[in-house]
C-alpha cells in the first residue's frame, strides 16, 4: 500500500497554507483511501553505462543540453518508469460522471501517489548503489530534453511488457498517472529542482507565489 | 489432439545473446540477417518445437516506424526465414502478432477500428504462415481487433495468449474467465498465457483457464522470475521442465517458453512432454457473460437493469437528442450501485442515428462500468456494430421466431460469440397459449443450435403481457417459463415491469409478479434495480430457493441496520447552501422559494448572485477549486428544481457552447470542471469528450449552431492539435474560441489563433458572459 502525503494533495488542489473546510477534508481522506486501494503501482528500471550521452549497448542517445548538464560528471545513469496502473484511471473516469469534485480530488491524490512511488523506487535504488547517490529525476519534456525521448525510454525498459506502460503517438503516457525519468549516478546528492528547465515555468502557480514545487 | 504440442522459446533472448543492442528493431534482422533468424528457428526445431513463432512480434506500422522497413517487407521476409528452417521437418510456422504498443480507447487514444486496420495489414502480409499466434496481450479489446483481423483476412487457425500478473489479471484488468468466455465465443482455436511470470507462478492462472474453456490451453511462461539486476531468470532447464510437468497435469496441451528460455529449456521441456498425452479435463458447461474485468455466471437469479432505455422516459429521450452522454452514464452507475448484474442498453429513437449512438454509448459505458451489457435493438446493423466494439461477451436482445429475424441476427450472434435472447413471438404476433410460445421457443433454440450457438448462450423470453388488458394470459407466461426451462434446459428472461401498465400501485403488481415468475423458473428478470423492494424480493428468493447458501448474502445485507440518510435541513438559505456546496439543501431551498417567487426572480436574484459570489471568492483566493465545484454542483441541483417547475423546456436559451479536449489528449478533467460551472449559467453545453478529431469539433459547432467553442489541452504535444482545430473552426464557422489547459498562456493562446484564454473555469464563465452578452 502506498503512502499519500495529504499536504501534497492539498497543494495540487491549490490550497496553500489554508486548511480546507470540514467537508472537503473528509472528501480528501476518502479519496486518499480509494486511490490507495485502486492503485497497483509498478516500476521498472535499468542502469546504463554512459558513453558521452549514448547509453552503452543500446541505440539510445540522450538529446539536449539540459540532460547533458544534468548528467555532467556521471559515468552511469538509471532509466526508470513507474505507473499506478489502469484501475486508478477508471476510478477517476467514473467519478467524472457523477461527482466532478471527487474526480478532481482523486486526480490530485493519484498525482501525489505516483510521486511517492517514484521517491520510494529512487530510495531503493540508492540503497542498491550506496554509497553512491542519484541525481534528481529528469523526465522527457523537461527543458530541452525532448518528449520524444519517452519512446526510447519505454522501449529500452520494455515498459509495456514489464509494467503495462504505453505511449500514444503524441508520447502521452497511458495510464496517465505514470512517470519516466533519467537519473545520474553520482558521488554526492545534488541538483535541487531547477525551474529553468521546467516547461511549466511560465504558468506555474508556485513560482507566481514566489515558491517552488520542491 | 493426442499429443502435447511443443512451441518454441524466446526469440528476443536469443537475439540479445547474439549482440543485438537494446532498443533496436529486432524484426529488421529478418531482412538484414535472415540466416541468423533461420538458425535460431532451427535450434528450436532441433530441440523439439512443433511450432515456431516468426520474428514479427513488433512488426506493426507503429513499432516499425523509423526502422526503414514496412510491414509488407518485414513480415514476408520473417515468414520465409521461418519456413526455411522447417524444410525437411514437420514443424509449423506461426505468424507472431504482438500488441500494437498503444492502448485502445477508452484508456488510450487508439480506436478499435484503427487497431483492426493495423492488425489486418499484418495478417495479410503473413498469410503464408501455417497459423497465427496473437501473444503477450494485456487488453482484451485489442485481442478482439486482432482476432477479427485474422479471421476476416485469412483462413488460418488462430491461437491467442495473454500476459497475466500474479493477481490473475492482465495490466488492463482482464481476467482468465473473461478471456476464455470472449475468445471461445469469437471462435479462436486455442487460448492461454505467455510471458507474465515463471511456470510456478502461472499455475493457478493456467488452472483457471483450463476450468473455463473447452479449447486447448497454451502455457508459454518465462524462465522463472527475473533477477533484480537484470542478469537473467531464476530457474534452470530442469526446474522449468519440472514445473511445466505440473501444468500439463491440469490438461494444458500446448507448451513452450517465453523470456529467458533458450533451446536448452525447450529440449528439457520436449523430453519431459513428448511421451505424454494431454491430461483429460472435466468441464461443466456454464452460461456466462462478461466485460473484460467482470464475468457474470448465470448460476442463479441475475438482474438485468432496464433503465438505459428511452421508452416512456422524457428526460432520457431529451438526453439522447442532446447527445448528453453523462445522463446515460449516470443511469448506468446508479443501477450498478443498486446491484444490477447486467445492463440492458437501448438507445433507439426515430430522431437519432441508432447505430452511431449505440456504438458511442457502449464505448462510453465500458469506460466507466465493468458490468456486462445487453445490446437491445431490433436492427441487425446496430447489433453488429455494437458487438464488434464490445469488450467482452455481450447478450443480444433480441431475436424472435420469424425466419427473417432468426437468419439475420443469429449469424451475427455466432460470429461475435454473444449470448442471445429469443422472444417467443413470430409474424403472427404473441401466441395466447403457453404451448404455442414453447413451440416458437423450440424453433429459436434449434435454429440457434444449428448456427453453432451453444445451448448455454440461449435465453428465452416468454413475454410479459399487461395484466390490465389481458389478465387471463399472465398464467400463460408463467407456464411457458416453466415449460421452456424444463424442456430445453435454457435460461429464461422476462421484462417484468410490463405487467402493471394501466393499474394503480404498479410497484405492488410488479413485485408480486416478480416473485411468482422467480418461483416458476425466471433466471434473468429485467427490472429497475433502483426500486429496493424488487431487489429485496430477489434476495429473499435466493434464500428460499437454496441458492444463497446459509443465507450468507441475505444476512450480510439485512443484519446491519441500514444507515439513515442524512436529514436534509429545510431551513437553509439558498445562498448559504450554494456557498457551502450543499446540493440537497440547495434543491429544497429552491423549491421553497418557487412557492412564493417566480422562476426568473429565483434565477436572477438568488441563484446567479450566489454563484457570482462564489466565483469572486475563488478569484480572491478565499475558496479553492474543490469548493468552487461543489458550489456549482449545488447550484446545479437548485437549477434542476427550477427546471422541474418549468417542465423539461428549460430556461436554457442563452445559446450553445461546444466543448472538447483536443485530438490526442486524454486529460479531460479540466474541461469537465468548466462544463459543470458553465452549465449553471443557462447555456446549452455540448460536450464532445476527449481525444476529439478537429473535424468533429467543427461539425458539431456547425450542427449545434454554437456561438462559442471551448478547447482544452494539457500537454505541449497536443497543442498542435489545438491549433489545427482552431484553424478548421476559422475556416468553417464564425464562432468564438476559448482555450485552456496547463501548458497554455495568454500569449500562446493568441499565437495559435484563439479569441480567449481562460486560466480557470471561473474565467471560462466570464468569457461566456462576454460572448453571449448575458
Amino acid at each position: 500500500m502506498i503512502d499519500i502525503d495529504k499536504k501534497e494533495v492539498l497543494r495540487y488542489l491549490g490550497y496553500k497554507d489554508t486548511t480546507p473546510d470540514e467537508k472537503t477534508e473528509a472528501l480528501i481522506d476518502l479519496c486518499i483511501n480509494e486511490i490507495c486501494l485502486s492503485a497497483s503501482p509498478k516500476t521498472v528500471y535499468a542502469v546504463f553505462e554512459l558513453d558521452g550521452m549514448q547509453l552503452k549497448n543500446t541505440v539510445i542517445t540522450l538529446e539536449g543540453k539540459d540532460i547533458k548538464n544534468h548528467l555532467s560528471g556521471c559515468s552511469r545513469c538509471v532509466l526508470m518508469a513507474a505507473t499506478l496502473g489502469a484501475d486508478v484511471e477508471r476510478k477517476i473516469a467514473q467519478a467524472q460522471v457523477c461527482d466532478i469534485t471527487k474526480a478532481l480530488v482523486l486526480d490530485a491524490c493519484a498525482t501525489a501517489a505516483i510521486e511517492t512511488v517514484c521517491d520510494k523506487l529512487c530510495d531503493d535504488i540508492e540503497k542498491e548503489i550506496a554509497p553512491l547517490k542519484l541525481t534528481m529525476r529528469f523526465s522527457p519534456g523537461y527543458g530541452d530534453f525532448p518528449l520524444e525521448m519517452q519512446k526510447a525510454v519505454v522501449l529500452v525498459l520494455d515498459a509495456g511488457r514489464k509494467i503495462g506502460l504505453t505511449l500514444t503517438p503524441e508520447n502521452i503516457m497511458i495510464p496517465r498517472k505514470s512517470v519516466t525519468a533519467v537519473m545520474g549516478i553520482t558521488e554526492e546528492k545534488r541538483n535541487p529542482k531547477n525551474c529553468d528547465t521546467c516547461n511549466l515555468k511560465d504558468t506555474c502557480t508556485y513560482r507566481k507565489e514566489g515558491t517552488t514545487c520542491e | 489432439m493426442n499429443k502435447i504440442t511443443i512451441l518454441d522459446g524466446a526469440m528476443g533472448t536469443m537475439l540479445q545473446k547474439s549482440g543485438l543492442p537494446l532498443g533496436s528493431c529486432p524484426e529488421a534482422l529478418s531482412i538484414t540477417n535472415p540466416d541468423l533468424i533461420t538458425d535460431i528457428h532451427k535450434m528450436y526445431i532441433g530441440s523439439g518445437s512443433d511450432i515456431i513463432y516468426t520474428n514479427t512480434f513488433g512488426a506493426n506500422e507503429y513499432k516499425l516506424e523509423g526502422s526503414g522497413y514496412s510491414v509488407e517487407e518485414i513480415i514476408p521476409a520473417s515468414v520465409a526465414a521461418a519456413k526455411q528452417a522447417t524444410v525437411g521437418t514437420s514443424a509449423k510456422v506461426a505468424l507472431d502478432i504482438g500488441p500494437t504498443g498503444m492502448l485502445l480507447e477508452p484508456l488510450g487514444t487508439l480506436s478499435f477500428e484503427k487497431a483492426y486496420d493495423m492488425f489486418a495489414r499484418q495478417m495479410k502480409a503473413g498469410a503464408e504462415a501455417d497459423l497465427i499466434v496473437i501473444e503477450t496481450m494485456t487488453d482484451l479489446l485489442e485481442v478482439k481487433a486482432a482476432v477479427l483481423a485474422a479471421k476476416e483476412n485469412t483462413n488460418l487457425p488462430v491461437y491467442v495468449t495473454m500476459t497475466f500478473e500474479e493477481n490473475g489479471r492482465t495490466f488492463t484488468g482482464c481476467s482468465a474467465e473473461s478471456m476464455a468466455a470472449t475468445l471461445e465465443g469469437l471462435g479462436v482455436d486455442a487460448i492461454g498465457l505467455n510471458c507474465s511470470l515463471g511456470p510456478n507462478q502461472v499455475y493457478t492462472i493456467a488452472k483457471k483457464l483450463c476450468e473455463n474453456t473447452s479449447l486447448p490451453v497454451i502455457v508459454k511462461p518465462n524462465a522463472g522470475l527475473p533477477h533484480p539486476d537484470g542478469s537473467g531468470y531464476d530457474i534452470d532447464e530442469k526446474g522449468f521442465a519440472d514445473a511445466m510437468e505440473k501444468i500439463l497435469a491440469l490438461g494444458v496441451s500446448i507448451v513452450g517458453g517465453c523470456c529467458g528460455t533458450t533451446p536448452d529449456y525447450i529440449k528439457a521441456l520436449a523430453d519431459m512432454a513428448k511421451t505424454k498425452a494431454p491430461a483429460e479435463r472435466k468441464l461443466t458447461p456454464v452460461s456466462c457473460v462478461c466485460s473484460a474485468s467482470a464475468c457474470v455466471k448465470i448460476d442463479g437469479v441475475k438482474v438485468i437493469g432496464e433503465r438505459i432505455n428511452p421508452t416512456g422516459k422524457k428526460l432520457f429521450k431529451q438526453a439522447l437528442i442532446n447527445n448528453d452522454m453523462n445522463y446515460i452514464l449516470n443511469q448506468a452507475l446508479s443501477q450498478a450501485q443498486a446491484g444490477a448484474h447486467i445492463l440492458d442498453v437501448n438507445v433507439g429513437l426515430p430522431e437519432i442515428d441508432e447505430k452511431e449512438m449505440m456504438v458511442k454509448t457502449v464505448k462510453a459505458l465500458q469506460a466507466i462500468t465493468d458490468l456486462p451489457l445487453q445490446i437491445d435493438s431490433s436492427n441487425p446493423e446496430v447489433i453488429e456494430a455494437a458487438l464488434r466494439i464490445y469488450n467482452g461477451k455481450a447478450i443480444v436482445n433480441s431475436v424472435n421466431g420469424e425466419d427473417k429475424s432468426l437468419h439475420t441476427v443469429l449469424p451475427i450472434v455466432k460470429k461475435y460469440g454473444a449470448a442471445v435472447v429469443g422472444l417467443t413471438l413470430d409474424e403472427k404476433g404473441i401466441p395466447t397459449l403457453a404451448e404455442e410460445r414453447v413451440a416458437i421457443a423450440e424453433k429459436i433454440v434449434n435454429t440457434a443450435l444449428s448456427y453453432g450457438i451453444k445451448r448455454e448462450d440461449i435465453y428465452i423470453d416468454c413475454l410479459t403481457l399487461t395484466a390490465s388488458a389481458e389478465q387471463d394470459k399472465v398464467e400463460e407466461t408463467l407456464k411457458a417459463v416453466e415449460m421452456v426451462k424444463e424442456k430445453f434446459g435454457v435460461h429464461t428472461v422476462l421484462g417484468v415491469s410490463n405487467i402493471s401498465f394501466g393499474l394503480p400501485n404498479r410497484e405492488l403488481i410488479n413485485k408480486t409478479f416478480l416473485a411468482l415468475a422467480l418461483g416458476r423458473g425466471l433466471d434473468l428478470p429485467i427490472i429497475n434495480p433502483n426500486v429496493q423492494e424488487m431487489m429485496n424480493i430477489i434476495n429473499a428468493f435466493n434464500v428460499l430457493s437454496n441458492n444463497d447458501k446459509n443465507a450468507e448474502n441475505y444476512i450480510g445485507q439485512y443484519s446491519v441496520e441500514t444507515q439513515e440518510k442524512p436529514v436534509v435541513n429545510n431551513e437553509v438559505d439558498i445562498t448559504y447552501a450554494i456557498e457551502k456546496g450543499l446540493a440537497d439543501e440547495a434543491k429544497q431551498a429552491a423549491k421553497k422559494l418557487l412557492e412564493t417567487e417566480d422562476v426568473m426572480t429565483v434565477i436572477n436574484e438568488k441563484l446567479i448572485p450566489a454563484l457570482d459570489k462564489v466565483g469572486d471568492n475563488f478569484e480572491k483566493g478565499t475558496i479553492f477549486l474543490p469548493q468552487l465545484i461543489q458550489s456549482a454542483t449545488a447550484a446545479q441541483s437548485a437549477f434542476d428544481a427550477v427546471r422541474m417547475s418549468f417542465g423539461t423546456k428549460s430556461a436554457q436559451d442563452k445559446g450553445t457552447i461546444v466543448i472538447a479536449t483536443v485530438k490526442g489528449d486524454v486529460h479531460d478533467i479540466g474541461k469537465n470542471i468548466v462544463k459543470t460551472i458553465l452549465a449553471n449559467y443557462g447555456y446549452r453545453i455540448v460536450d464532445l469528450g476527449k481525444n476529439v478529431d478537429p473535424k468533429d469539433v467543427a461539425d458539431a459547432a456547425i450542427k449545434e449552431k454554437a456561438a462559442l467553442v471551448g478547447l482544452s489541452a494539457l500537454m505541449t504535444t497536443t497543442l498542435g492539435a489545438m491549433e489545427e482545430t482552431i484553424s478548421l473552426l476559422r475556416e468553417k464557422t464564425i464562432c468564438k474560441i476559448m482555450v485552456g489547459g496547463a501548458v497554455l498562456t495568454e500569449d500562446y493562446a493568441k499565437a495559435i489563433g484563439a479569441d480567449y484564454y481562460a486560466k480557470d473555469a471561473k474565467q471560462g464563465a466570464d468569457i461566456a458572459k462576454e460572448v453571449f452578452g448575458k
